[in-house]
């Protein structure tokens, strides 16, 4: 267990999380991909708050988890906020499709 | 002992990423999301930030993952599957996501063997900058820890002096009083959101088959 360590997980969840924001046409399929792009950052917060950063810098553990509990907030915020559009948006139109979702297109 | 545990709960947070990501049942995607938050909050409490393991179990898991499974639940039937992508997109996603990966492996391995990352020479520009300097001091005071942690030496942050650090003025207070705004806005935005919606399609659908039902009724 390492920065490095860390650090390849995380980039290896952010990947993936990207590759399913590209791929998926359900609204809630592509927001839960979001959701693991977010834990990748966080999980890279953390890591750095534990074994610090370059140049042997060492880490502030408490910024790092602090910076961690706003961003779950924030996360928490916004699905609140997405998943009520999902909601509003399928009682209007009955399906989920990004690509029919072009409502505020000119 | 330790990385053993560590490179195990990788390949199982990674293995339901991949499922989350690939399910084309929809409730099945949204469980295996919820095993990726539950691996995560135990990643984090092997780094020993127990505050951000519970807070992500009890807010991520306890509050959004059930907001997420309702979500499935009243948008989409259980058994349904979502069409596949196409190759094509696939082959895109697969691409870009390659790319990516492959640029921050690279990143992550620099900075694991302590190579400066940029920076440099950002310091040495700085020198003669006054208002660089006067930022590099503003963050310097943010970043001077308030309560000294009780171990020193290792770095891990008490409950204790997590607390007084969120509630100093030189610490995180402003934006601890500004995320409690954040939340209520979008409490308030997702009520009146979902309720609008809701609102204007049953007026603009059910109101329709009344008043067609009724007509029905006279002729």
């Amino acid at each position: 267990m390492s920065l490095t360590g860390c650090l390849l997980l995380s980039a290896a969840l952010f990947a993936i999380g990207a590759y399913g924001l590209m791929t998926r046409r359900n609204m809630i399929a592509a927001l839960m991909s979001m959701e693991l792009m977010v834990n990748a950052a966080l999980i890279n917060f953390i890591a750095f708050a534990r074994f610090g950063g370059a140049q042997g810098r060492s880490g502030d553990a408490e910024a790092g988890s602090l910076f961690v509990l706003f961003s779950i907030a924030v996360t928490a915020a916004e699905m609140a906020l997405a998943l009520a559009i999902v909601i509003a948006v399928h009682r209007q139109r009955k399906h989920l499709d990004i690509r029919d979702l072009d409502g505020l297109h000119g | 002992m330790r990385d053993s545990f560590f490179y195990a709960l990788c390949a199982v947070l990674l293995g339901f990423a991949g499922l989350t990501v690939l399910a084309r049942n929809l409730f099945r995607a949204a469980l295996a999301l919820l095993g990726v938050l539950l691996c995560t909050a135990v990643l984090f409490l092997l780094l020993q930030a127990e505050l951000v393991a519970l807070a992500q179990v009890m807010v991520y898991i306890g509050g959004v993952m059930i907001f997420v499974l309702y979500a499935v639940l009243l948008t989409s039937e259980l058994g349904g599957k979502m069409p596949s992508p196409t190759p094509l997109k696939a082959a895109v996603g697969v691409a870009v996501a390659a790319v990516m990966l492959a640029f921050m492996a690279d990143l992550a391995l620099r900075v694991g063997h302590g190579e400066p990352i940029g920076g440099t020479r950002e310091a040495e520009a700085m020198d003669g900058d006054p208002a660089a300097l006067a930022m590099d001091k503003l963050l310097e005071s943010i970043r001077r820890p308030v309560v000294k942690p009780v171990g020193d030496g290792t770095n891990i942050a008490s409950l204790k002096s997590l607390g007084a650090r969120l509630l100093d003025p030189q610490g995180f207070l402003v934006p601890f009083e500004l995320i409690s705004v954040l939340l209520l806005a979008a409490m308030v935005g997702a009520i009146a959101v979902a309720r609008h919606g809701g609102a204007v399609s049953q007026t603009a659908g059910g109101g329709g088959a009344a008043r067609g039902k009724g007509q029905g009724g006279s002729a």
